[in-house]
């Protein structure tokens, strides 16, 4: 299972965390990978003064604005499904 | 310069008023009228308004532009006495069943019946008196009897709606008000948007009353009963209840809920937000693509029938999504699966066309609808009433959980521009509390019929339409299929948004206000303000609506559904 | 098509050569009412009998005078309706009435081609006999201005209206005066409408004219619903393009270059005739762009009516125009601002436009040396009813109802006596034997609530019942109208059934106060028009005739011996024998009596249906 998690923190609240949520939401849905994806929500990451919302895949961490989500997506985590098996089945 | 006119010995300005039935408001007389509504044309055919200058003539005060040095009385004896015999002979040819009336109590023709002190009919019945009902329609019931024939349904059909289902026929004391043929209303282009039923001052057209059914399920044990409240609900039900007019009620209508023995009660705001979520991702979705744009929004049911009737080929933008009311009801259906009683669902509505948006083959699941009765802010004060509640006694509850969220964003639907600020309040990437401020000054709130503006997202610029009042929506849709280019385009068929639903108790235009400022201020003290952030719908997509999004909150009206 | 004004002028000499060329004309009188009497089949066939003889006729004004060809025409109505079929030979002014197809051998023999009158045919009077027509004392009396061409020129040929002098008043607008005079000629002339309402024609041009919205409209109002009015068809059917160049100079005077013409659909005569006179004058040059050379551009469309009487009213007129429900409506906004398509339109009646082109000809001074001060010019009225010469006049305005009814109409038919006229339909008054010497104008009869209306005069005599007239015209008031409003819609058919019941023998004590009640509300708080006025014959009658009223209601009987269900049939005991026939043919057993005995009819049962009357040897039974 990958593991897909947002910061909701204040900061990161203010510069569209929800957004970024509902959207991965919707394309776990559209692309029908829900039992291969686990999307968290996740509080501060300490990454407040970076750009876009801190999301981190699979332990790895990224700024994500809600503008870009889907594209994130797309390259991502549909990337990282491609590349194999996630850290848990 | 100012301008004077006497109106009985008292001098008044004269401020741009269009007919001195205006004027005379302002002097605080209340001159009796039928046919009179400001944003109908005038029409001039009830003649209770008339009154009389210095040399004896009679004018029209409806139909007479003021003039300076006008010297007018509201009061003569002549005056009273022509009133007495107009509202008489309309008697004459009218059902005098008051007390069996759906509209006892709220009739014009029986208050200045009243207000006259008719005391006597000295002309037998007229044949009107034996014309059947037509009953045929989801939304409305129509009652040639009592019809006054002021034509206000005709002119708000026609000029307002632009959907022209009913008009005079015949001529002179034959003439009715019908749909074309004589077909019964079900049969006609009506779209069950009940505006025809707001403006009518007596009891012919009326809202369909659907309280009998209602009552058989809350006193059937077996059956478990859900109920779901509107937004524009709770803002008025204060006028015919005792308390102000546009203030928020929720709290004791859902105490009063309770009392009346329903199980569950939940709230259509929260269906909103998952509406305002969908419809989202739907928009971001076309503008990505740039295909099927202008989007145009669904939760309308009025709209989707005009939308059918006249504008097939527009369905392919119209948005997937269901109602909230429809969404909401999918998901209670669902979770009520796992009970071992049967739901009931009611959801009480500030619209009529919501009865048959309720009866549609595509809101059902294997042949039964999700949503059992829809029934009307007016019903819903109907039922209070019968049971004997004293509303403003009454102490505040909450909603049912697990849907007891809601956020602000959910609750301004109710508003016209109000689907729009809560979608635009998810697109924007402004989360600040300054970015909701600046952005409830985009351009889309007001009680304006068609709203135009633009909003920045990204690198383009979205270009939005907010209309209200099919006519309005007409002209707005003309301009598309020149060419025009819109991103997105909310139509609500009643002017005004849902707070002037058909369902809702009826005020003119001036006080309409109050109720749109209630929904905003409920809005403004929610803790939460954007459909993305209440944290149930993180779970109900994790949970209930996982893999099944599709199936629960989406419609494909281009199948071609049922009236 | 004519060009320019020299052509005109060159087209004109010709037709007057050809018109002046014709050694006899015949008119045969075409309109509606002579062609039911059969004026058609006569024409026809004097045509066969001329040709039979080789004699050379004209239907039509020829280009060029033909040699000793005799001119054979279809004419408009001579007016004396009573006397139909009506023919009229010329130059010698000959009138020929009651004319039948078997007449034609004689009048070809006699009066065509030789030189004599027929007196057989001429009109008698008194012993005297009147061959030439202008002598008869009906037509004596009239000054017939606006019907002048009725009957003398055909009414289907734009030659010959031109040859007469037609559109030579158009020609003087167009080229030697501005808008302004025309507006002044007519505003000094003082002409009023003559559709009723004698609003002053030349006060309503000049606000349309100084309208800045470009497209104007003329409307001309041909409804004519009264019942028993037939002016304005008689000018459609007799002389169309007098009416036609009255719209032009409208045209020209207020800038307007579109004209309608309403016309009733239950006239298809009149139709018919003004159709072919507007592709007449299109084909001229007379309609259309750029007329005679100038930048003036006019065309005419004919509307027809759809049969209700509320279309009449101006505002109903132009919705009915434009495809909507023919209701009225409130004003402001006014037809000389907001009309026909919201644009200022002139509409004015049918006699009002005939009036202009000689006023324009003659000026304002010579057409107010007519009629009164106030109602300068003529009327044209429709004589019907209890009168011995029934048909269509014309009178200068203040001539007094005397002279109309005797000297011109001939006085009762019958040996009955004058009771009333009434005067302008149903939304007129009646006036009666005191108002006899009243000069009938828009002021004098308005003084005694009264009204011209649009002309429609009916005479009433002894045998008239004032109730049931009144019941008549209310009963077509309410059947026409139009339900917009509550007054005229609830309260008009609520005097309908009190004027039933009492006609019917079921009148109450204080149905005429109700039914003033009634008539004030109404008549104040109406709409328009029609509503305002519906109330008037019933005022008028109670006013005039309360004591007939009251004799239905306390006596139930009718004093004129009309009301049938107020009939009293009595048997006379002293001739009845007892015989039981009548008891036996009674169909609703109103008769009892025992055998041998006089017998008794029960009036509430009885249906006056007069079976008795017959059934009895002895005379014994009576109407009373």
């Amino acid at each position: 299972m990958i593991e897909l998690s947002v910061c909701i923190g204040s900061a990161c609240h203010l510069k569209g965390s929800y957004n970024v949520v509902t959207t991965f939401q919707h394309l776990v849905e559209e692309y029908g990978v829900s039992d291969k994806v686990e999307l968290k929500m996740a509080f501060c990451m300490r990454r407040c003064a970076g750009t876009g919302v801190s999301v981190t895949l699979n332990g790895e961490s990224y700024g994500v604005k809600p503008e870009e989500a889907r594209a994130f997506f797309k390259a991502k985590v549909l990337g990282a499904i491609e590349e194999g098996n996630g850290y848990t089945e | 310069m100012s301008e004077y006119m006497t109106i009985d010995g008292i001098p008044v300005e004269i401020n741009g008023e269009k007919n001195v039935l205006e004027l005379i408001r302002k002097v605080g007389i209340e001159l009796p009228t039928f046919c009179y509504h400001s944003e109908l044309s005038i029409y001039g055919a009830c003649r209770m308004c008339m009154v009389e200058n210095e040399r004896g003539g009679l004018e029209a005060a409806c139909s007479t532009p003021p003039r300076a040095g006008m010297n007018i009385r509201t009061n003569t004896e002549r005056l009273r006495r022509y009133r007495k015999t107009i509202l008489e002979l309309l008697l004459a040819n009218h059902c005098r069943d008051c007390t069996t009336c759906e509209n006892n109590g709220s009739c014009k023709l029986q208050s200045l019946a009243r207000r006259f002190h008719i005391d006597g009919v000295r002309f037998p019945d007229g044949e009107r008196i034996k014309h059947a009902k037509d009953e045929s329609s989801l939304s409305i019931t129509c009652d040639a009897s009592k019809c006054i024939l002021c034509g206000d349904c005709v002119r708000m059909c026609n000029e307002i709606q632009n959907v022209g289902a009913i008009d005079f026929a015949h001529r002179g004391s034959k003439m009715l008000i019908s749909t074309a043929f004589g077909v019964p209303m079900a049969e006609s282009p009506c779209v069950g948007c009940g505006q025809c039923a707001a403006v009518c001052p007596t009891g012919a057209i009326v809202v369909k009353n659907n309280i009998a059914e209602v009552w058989k399920a809350l006193d059937d044990p077996t059956v478990k009963t859900t109920v779901q409240i509107a937004p524009a609900v709770r803002v008025a039900v204060g006028k015919e209840l005792g308390i102000g007019d546009g203030e928020n009620a929720l709290g004791k209508i859902i105490a009063a809920l309770r009392r009346m023995g329903f199980d569950e009660v939940y709230d259509t705001s929260t269906g909103a937000d998952l509406t305002v979520l969908e419809e989202t991702e739907e928009f971001l979705h076309r503008i990505e693509n740039g295909e099927k744009l202008p989007l145009i929004t669904s939760c309308c049911p009025a709209w989707i029938n005009y939308c059918e009737k006249k504008h097939p080929d527009l369905l392919k933008n119209v948005s997937t999504c269901r109602s909230p009311m429809q969404m909401l009801a999918s998901l209670l259906r669902e979770q009520s699966k796992l009970s071992s009683r049967r739901m009931y669902h009611v959801a009480v509505m500030p619209c009529t066309a919501k009865k048959f948006e309720a009866a549609r083959d595509e809101f059902k699941n294997d042949g039964m609808p999700n949503v059992d009765a829809v029934l009307t802010t007016q019903e819903l004060i109907r039922m209070i009433r019968e049971s004997g509640i004293v509303f403003n006694e009454l102490e505040p509850e909450a909603v049912d959980m697990p849907f007891g969220s809601v956020s602000g964003a959910g609750i301004i639907f109710g508003v016209t521009g109000g689907v729009t600020e809560a979608v635009l309040r998810r697109v924007v990437s402004d989360k600040s509390r300054t970015g909701l401020l600046s952005l409830a000054r985009m351009g889309q709130r007001g009680s304006s019929g068609v709203k135009e503006f633009t909003v920045p997202y990204g690198d383009r610029e979205l270009k939005i339409a907010v209309v209200s009042g099919l006519a309005n929506a007409e002209s707005v849709l003309k301009r598309v299929n020149n060419g025009e280019h819109f991103d997105l385009i909310e139509v609500m068929a009643c002017p005004g948004g849902c707070v002037a639903g058909g369902g809702q108790p009826f005020v003119p235009v001036e006080r309409r206000a109050k109720r749109s400022e209630g929904l905003y201020t409920a809005d403004r003290v929610s803790s939460i303000r954007r459909s993305e952030e209440n944290p149930l719908m993180f779970s109900l997509y994790n949970g209930i609506l996982k893999g099944r999004v599709h199936e629960l909150l989406h419609v494909d009206y281009c199948k071609g559904g049922e009236n | 098509m004519i060009k320019n004004r020299q052509e005109l002028s060159e087209y004109r000499a010709s037709a007057v050569r050809a018109f002046t060329a014709e050694p006899k004309k015949i008119l045969v009188c075409a309109g509606t009412g002579c062609v039911a009497g059969g004026s058609i089949q006569i024409y026809e066939r004097l045509k066969q009998l001329m040709a039979e003889r080789n004699i050379p006729v004209d239907v039509e004004l020829a280009d060029e005078p033909h040699e000793g060809a005799v001119g054979m025409k279809m004419s408009g109505c001579h007016g004396f309706c009573e006397m139909g079929p009506l023919l009229r030979i010329d130059p010698m002014g000959w009138l020929y009435t009651r004319v039948k197809l078997e007449d034609c051998e004689e009048i070809v023999e006699k009066s065509i081609v030789g030189d004599e009158p027929i007196e057989r045919l001429a009109y008698t009077i008194d012993g005297k006999v009147y061959a030439m027509q202008d002598e008869i004392p009906f037509y004596h009396r009239q000054k017939r201005v606006v019907l002048e061409h009725c009957g003398r020129i055909d009414a289907n040929s734009i030659r010959e209206y031109i040859a007469i002098g037609g559109y030579s008043a158009f020609e003087k607008a167009l080229f030697d005066m501005t808008p302004d005079e025309i507006v002044n000629e007519v505003t000094e002339s003082a002409l009023r409408g003559r559709g009723g309402g004698g609003f002053p024609t030349g006060r309503k041009w000049s606000q349309v004219k100084r309208q800045k919205e470009p497209q104007k409209y003329i409307v001309c109002n041909g409804d004519e619903g009264d019942p028993g009015a037939f002016m304005d068809r008689s000018i459609m059917e007799g002389d169309p393009h007098r009416m036609l160049e009255g719209m032009m100079i409208a045209g020209v005077a207020c800038g307007a270059s579109e004209g309608y013409i309403y016309v009733r659909a239950e006239y298809p005569l009149a139709v018919e005739r003004l159709r072919r006179a507007i592709a007449q004058a299109e084909e001229l040059g007379l309609l259309g762009d750029n007329i005679l050379g100038t930048d003036f551009s006019f065309r005419i469309h004919i509307n027809r009516g759809a049969g209700a009487f509320v279309c009449g009213e101006g505002s109903a007129l132009t919705a009915s125009i434009e495809g909507k429900r023919g209701f009225p409506r409130v004003k402001p906004p006014r037809t000389v601002e907001h009309g026909l398509f919201d644009k200022p339109t002139v509409l004015n009646n049918v006699e009002t436009f005939a009036n202009v082109p000689q006023i324009i000809n003659k000026g304002a001074a010579w057409y107010r040396s007519m009629g009164t001060a106030g109602s300068p010019g003529t009327k044209a009225f429709a004589l019907t009813g209890n009168i011995r010469n029934t048909g269509l006049i014309e009178v200068p305005m203040g001539t007094s109802l005397r002279e109309i009814v005797f000297d011109i109409g001939g006085g009762i038919r019958g040996d009955n006596e004058f009771k009333a006229v009434q005067i302008g339909g149903p939304s007129g008054a009646c006036l009666t034997r005191e108002h006899l010497d009243l000069p009938l104008d828009f002021d004098t009869l308005t003084k005694v609530g009264a009204m011209i209306g649009s002309g429609g005069l009916v005479v009433m005599d002894s045998h008239t019942c004032m109730v049931e007239v009144a019941r008549f015209f209310m009963n077509f008031t309410q059947n026409e109208s139009c339900g917009k409003c509550v007054p005229c819609r609830e309260g008009t058919k609520r005097m309908l059934e009190i004027l039933q019941r009492i006609v019917d023998g079921q009148g109450e004590e204080g149905d005429i106060e109700l039914l003033l009640e009634l008539a004030d509300t109404i008549s104040s708080t109406a709409l328009c028009g029609l509503g305002k006025s519906a109330p008037s014959p019933v005022v008028s009658t109670i006013t005039n005739f309360r004591d007939e009223y009251e004799a239905h209601i306390k006596d139930k009987r009718c004093p004129a011996g009309t009301c049938s269900k107020l009939k009293r049939i009595v048997i006379d005991p002293a001739l009845c024998k007892g015989c039981t026939r009548c008891s036996r043919v009674c169909p609703v057993g109103a008769i009892s009596g025992k055998a041998k005995e006089p017998h008794n009819i029960d009036l509430t049962k009885c249906i006056r249906c007069g079976s008795c009357i017959s059934s009895c040897a002895f005379h014994a039974i009576k109407e009373d």
